[in-house]
């Protein structure tokens, strides 16, 4: 029997096959007689497609077909939008799978080649002829506001896309107030850039009308039921399979038309067909992340205490409504503004805008990181302001420990904390004194390094369900487990979420095998196939463990309650007097006498002398509803330094206090931390898509665009506390996005930190060195062009 | 056009003959030819790194090699790592998550292991600049490396992939 | 992202690569392809044919005389980094190579194909202005020795014709004993912001007696910075000095602007490098 395994590092079992190339990624399924699909796409951002002739390219060597938007226009349903936030006046514009007489944004699909091998579909691409007639195209959210702005759909006037406003009355507030700071904070667009492209594979059966689609999905139970809508596929005939994923960040959450066109394809030519994108395509055509303009006001005390705050936000959605995107800027930013901040009064106003990019969705953190980066800016803006220490200010206003469970001024219930404390153990870590003086005395030296912090907190772990449909997710935010145990004691566990890189496969097991007594190796974590998972909701929102892992422990603790209930019978004893301990059941007190769970199991699965009213097998599902989101919390630190000749910061030190609540497995927590630090750091100093006036991406590839290196990192300095959350079974809380939402803040308020001398109170993300370099000489009255 | 050339390599310690066209790369003659999907595509512009496959012992860019380039070469992808100490290392400092990027940093670290076993923690940073990871913030993956330095100094040296060209 | 069809010859001589470049119009050189595959991958490239020199042996050799040093064009970066003869005889040409991209493309990427590809954002750029070297090409109408001041024509365009092939790349010697290259780079391509190559020898009073500085990313195209030169030869050098020879020396650039470095930038980085290069060469 093995010991307990929850809380240590177990290796991940995910690794054996994905370390000797023996994952099955989409794009590694090989079908006999498949066809690769490419897609052409417009290089205009907005145009008119007057005409569409594709007969050279059909004439080209290898090509089966050629799909235009003429000939799919009525044959499938549009790309749907399962986000409508309530009293927001969503307007639900049409998003087909190829366009048929406008095309919106650089990228946008015009046409499908499906043809013998992947290099003749991308030569009979070019053998496309599209006339276009381009028009004016805007970009920003602001600009795409203005009077004379380009209407982008005739649906949506003024290219707005939705109105929302949320929180309490502030204007008393804010009139009786001894300070205010106002900011205006740009969130820069972010490509989410996981390293596997999306891909789809696609099996028509048409005999039995059955619909295989191998595709890149964090939610395949969703795929399912969108797929199934727009090509009218029954669900019971169309089986999603998702096994192994390339990282999502949720760029793999929405349903995209290039999946649905292949599958579209396979159908009609009765053929395999596979389609997968080019890095180039993904940074076209796989959704954006962020990209707001925040403006920000903060009503204070002299003294430091922070009494209402103001938020209006021009959220870009991009040129479609992605499928989560309607709830990114409103319900997962906009209600938690207030951070981890006792703040009586807030109010938040999100204004939804079209513009001709490329459509933004989830990106690692979604709305949260928006919300955390104003509301830490704004903390320091504020400690500035009245020359207060930044760590000071934020003492004075964090949710103390006896105010759980907290409720926001939005109505969000905080569930369990002690933020204190976590920013005290990043404090000590730190030195915090030591490092004030060492930074007093290089700046004599004219060197300067600076120091941020963040101490966040975010709402995840998504549902309940009940809250999903009053904030207007079309679907439910459950989970399902089902637990079976084999004749012979094997495990196998059925998840409904779909991990992607979090090794769940791992995490799912350790909780197995410490409630059954059984060794790692006995049990199989399935996931990623609706075929052998009966339904569930997927990995996003750091909601995996926390709604995933309760449905798998509630699952567990069904199978054990009946194996104890066998256990009895065997054992002779009444059936509440029997304890389980490794995997060992015995009567109460008396454990020279007992039954494995192998012996059980064996017993439950002969039914030859079961108890009586019990059904023979042994397996149990669960469709786990948690009752409220969840708040992992910390505290964060950056230690920048900034060279002022070439504007160059480089990370000193980054030290990440985190509260995920019980750790199930440290290696794997730390790993998502780490991950999570990149890429908040990523948006602080180096990421940040640029479009120019044309609409055309200038950023478009791993040339221009600034991915996070190894060299651009110290090592990182982790430590946790644990407060549990009283609301799911494991009390876990997620921290699949904690340090991406922690992370950005930290390091653009140390920064701003190390320029203080130069009085530089603000700059744009991302603080590359040209931006800092014309800050500095700016502030000494020097010419920067 | 598709004139197409014959082409023979060692593969994984297998010798490999067929046909391509020029325009063939090394990276997909792997996966749809010879159904060596353990090696992946992560971008089209030579930087990620994904496809980093060891040609006559160097790390390269399978995706910036033409097939009939490495025609008479020694290839080594991920599937011929089998039981590896890096695969190993990587395991235990829990240098992957997603596993995407992950054939191409066991390559480029096997090579770094072999070859630049010395490197400081800073000098394993600059050598992994071949490579985009959007998981793992890297911080594994320079474990990763350390730990599978630390085992090859303390088991026996592995026999490195020769570099000679077999004809 | 595939290339566009083409035609594929693998030379065993370089004089079989020039017939080869001579029998078929529309085809181009391929030595280690890190600069024209990923070009043809996106089709913004599209030759008829290529031509491989990658196994020519006699393109690959590295030979020092005792005036010169010669490295076949098809050397790969891994190759110089390997040869402890060329690091010892010519620390920057090492520092350099140890610096352009990442390992796996310093064992496919050429010493020639950086030349011939004229990318002004090449590290290797500044080395080869700032030491001076020649490039012998050989086409159809014989050998030519172009000097590498006549080499960068315009970006992406260097002054080897269509039907030649460039050979070897010479180095003259001695050079200043004092060398230094340093780079910005930027961060997603690593490419040089600004790249400094400096050569410089000092007399025992600290007087200059050589100095060359070349610059490449920065600008339009790979330059030497020769006001900044003449700024400090025959003089003694001073943190001043160093500063008035910088400010004259980025006029000698003509600056690349885009979206997120402009020209500004660019000019003023280039003199940070300039000055950061000039006192690393003199702490050596």
């Amino acid at each position: 029997m093995s010991g307990k395994v929850m809380g240590t590092r177990v290796v991940r079992k995910e690794d054996a096959r994905l370390t000797t190339g023996r994952g099955r990624y989409t794009e590694d399924v090989q079908l006999p007689g498949m066809l690769y699909a490419a897609m052409l796409r417009s290089p205009h951002a907005h145009a008119v497609i007057e005409h569409v002739d594709v007969s050279e390219a059909e004439r080209m060597p290898g090509v089966v077909k050629v799909y235009t938007g003429r000939d799919l226009k009525g044959r499938m349903g549009p790309i749907p939008t399962a986000w409508i936030p309530p009293n927001s006046d969503l307007k639900m514009v049409e998003h087909p799978a190829l366009a048929h007489q406008h095309v919106r944004y650089v990228g946008d699909g015009v046409a499908m080649v499906v043809a013998s091998s992947r290099s003749e579909a991308e030569d009979a691409l070019e053998a496309i002829r599209v006339d276009y007639r381009p028009l004016p195209a805007v970009h920003s959210p602001l600009a795409a506001l203005e009077k004379d702005a380009p209407q982008i759909h005739e649906d949506a006037p003024d290219n707005v896309a939705l109105h929302w406003t949320v929180g309490t009355p502030v204007e008393e507030a804010f009139r009786k107030a001894e300070v205010v700071v106002k900011r205006r904070f740009r969130q820069q667009r972010l490509i989410p850039n996981p390293m596997e492209p999306r891909s789809a594979v696609a099996q028509y059966n048409a005999s039995t009308g059955e619909m295989t689609l191998w595709a890149t999905t964090q939610n395949p139970h969703i795929h399912r039921v969108l797929v199934s809508g727009i090509l009218g596929i029954p669900e019971h005939k169309l089986r999603i399979v998702a096994t192994d994923v390339g990282g999502g960040f949720g760029a793999k959450i929405a349903c995209y038309a290039d999946e649905i066109l292949a599958a579209y394809a396979a159908r009609d030519l009765e053929r395999p067909v596979k389609w997968t994108e080019s890095r180039s395509e993904h940074f076209l055509t796989t959704t954006h992340g962020r990209d707001h303009v925040d403006e920000v006001e903060l009503a204070g005390t002299r003294d430091g205490r922070v009494t209402a705050l103001r938020v209006k936000s021009y959220a870009n959605l991009g040129a479609y409504l992605s499928t989560a995107a309607p709830g990114v800027p409103t319900i997962l930013f906009g209600l938690i503004v207030n951070g981890a901040y006792d703040i009586p009064y807030a109010s938040t106003e999100v204004i939804g805008v079209f513009t001709n990019t490329t459509p933004v969705d989830a990106y690692r953190g979604a709305g949260r990181p928006e919300a955390t980066y104003l509301i830490e800016r704004i903390m320091d803006a504020y400690a500035q302001e009245i020359h207060m220490d930044p760590v000071q200010v934020r003492q004075k206003n964090l949710i103390k420990k006896d105010q759980f469970p907290y409720t926001n001024p939005f109505g969000l219930t905080y569930d369990s904390g002690d933020y204190h404390q976590a920013l005290d153990r990043a404090l000590a870590k730190l030195d915090y004194p030591a490092l004030r003086r060492e930074q007093e005395a290089l700046r004599r030296q004219n060197k300067y390094i600076g120091i941020g912090f963040s101490t966040y907190v975010e709402m995840c772990g998504l549902g309940p369900s009940e809250v999903a449909g009053a904030v207007g997710f079309q679907g439910g935010l459950w989970e399902s487990a089902l637990v079976r145990v084999h004749p012979g004691g094997k495990v196998t566990v059925f998840t409904g979420a779909s991990p992607h890189g979090q090794g769940e496969e791992t995490t799912f097991a350790q909780i197995v095998a410490d409630r059954l007594g059984l060794p790692m190796e006995d049990i199989e974590v399935v996931h990623g196939d609706t075929d052998r998972i009966a339904m569930g909701w997927g990995t996003y929102g750091s909601r995996t463990t926390a709604v995933g892992g309760g449905a798998l422990a509630r699952a567990t603790d069904r199978v054990i309650a009946k194996a104890k209930t066998i256990a009895a019978h065997m054992l002779e004893v009444p059936e509440g007097a029997v304890e389980v301990e490794q995997g060992r059941f015995h009567p109460e007190g008396q454990t020279d006498r007992s039954v494995t769970i192998q012996e059980v199991t064996l017993q439950a699965y002969l039914a030859w002398n079961l108890p009586p009213e019990v059904e023979p097998g042994l397996e149990a599902s669960a469709f786990y509803d948690p009752t409220n989101f969840t708040y992992p919390f910390g505290a964060h630190v950056a230690v920048v330094s900034v060279d002022p000749e070439t504007g160059e910061v480089r990370l000193l030190r980054y030290i990440a206090v985190d509260d995920c609540g019980p750790v199930i497995n440290p290696m794997i927590v730390e790993g998502q931390i780490h991950g999570g630090i990149a890429q908040g750091v990523g948006q602080a100093l180096y990421e940040g898509a640029i479009y120019d006036e044309d609409g055309q991406l200038v950023t478009g590839s791993f040339l221009d665009y600034a991915m996070p290196k190894a060299r651009f990192f110290p090592r990182l300095e982790l430590d946790h506390t644990v407060t549990p959350s009283p609301h799911n079974p494991l009390g876990v809380k997620g921290v699949g996005e904690t340090g991406t939402i922690a992370s950005t803040p930290a390091v653009v308020n140390a920064v701003i930190d190390a320029l203080a001398p130069f009085g530089i109170t603000d700059l744009e993300m991302p603080l590359t060195p040209p931006r800092v370099w014309e800050a500095i000489t700016q502030s000494k009255g020097g010419r920067v062009s | 056009m598709t004139e197409r050339l014959s082409i023979r390599m060692m593969v994984n310690g297998q010798t490999v003959a067929g046909q391509v066209e020029p325009r063939t790369l090394l990276a997909y003659y792997l996966r749809d030819d010879l159904g060596l999907t353990g090696t992946h595509i992560g971008c089209d512009t030579s930087q990620c790194g994904a496809c980093t496959v060891l040609m006559d012992g160097a790390p390269v860019k399978s995706c910036t090699v033409l097939a009939v380039q490495a025609d008479q070469c020694h290839i080594t992808t991920v599937e011929g790592l089998a039981s590896d100490r890096v695969q190993r290392a990587f395991q235990e400092a829990h240098g992957l998550q997603c596993g995407f990027c992950t054939p191409g940093a066991l390559m480029l670290s096997k090579w770094i292991v072999e070859q630049r076993p010395s490197s400081s923690e800073t000098e394993i940073r600059d050598l992994l600049d071949g490579l985009i990871c959007r998981c793992t913030g890297y911080e594994n993956i320079v474990k990763a490396v350390q730990r599978a330095v630390r085992m090859a100094e303390e088991d026996a040296p592995e026999t490195a992939v020769g570099r000679e060209v077999s004809s | 992202m595939i290339p566009r069809p083409f035609r594929y010859h693998r030379a065993e001589t370089l004089d079989e690569a020039l017939k080869a470049l001579q029998d078929h119009p529309d085809t181009k050189v391929l030595s280690g392809g890190h600069s024209l595959l990923p070009m043809m991958k996106l089709r913004v490239a599209s030759p008829a044919g290529l031509v491989d020199i990658g196994r020519i042996v006699e393109l690959q050799s590295v030979s020092a005389q005792s005036d010169s040093i010669a490295i076949g064009a098809a050397t790969t970066y891994a190759r110089v980094l390997e040869d402890s003869r060329l690091s010892e005889l010519m620390p920057i040409l090492h520092q350099a190579v140890s610096v352009i991209a990442d390992p796996q493309v310093r064992y496919r990427g050429t010493v020639g194909g950086s030349a011939v590809h004229a990318d002004p954002a090449s590290d290797l750029s500044a080395v080869f202005l700032a030491c001076g070297v020649s490039f012998v090409v050989k086409g159809p109408r014989g050998e030519r020795i172009i000097p590498v001041d006549e080499w960068y024509l315009a970006p992406l365009v260097s002054a080897l014709a269509p039907d030649e092939i460039l050979e070897r790349i010479v180095f003259p010697r001695p050079l200043p004993g004092r060398q230094t290259y340093l780079k910005f780079p930027h961060p997603a391509s690593g490419y040089p912001l600004a790249g400094v190559a400096v050569l410089l020898d000092v007399d025992d009073t600290m007087r200059v007696r050589e100095v060359r500085i070349a610059v490449s990313g920065a600008g339009v195209l790979p330059f030497r910075a020769l006001s900044a030169e003449a700024c400090l030869k025959g003089e003694k050098v001073s943190s001043e000095r160093i500063q008035e020879a910088v400010s004259r020396g980025l006029d000698d650039g003509e600056y690349t602007d885009d979206v997120q470095y402009s020209a500004a930038y660019r000019r003023h980085l280039a003199g940070v490098m300039i000055e950061r290069a000039l006192i690393r060469a003199l702490d050596e």
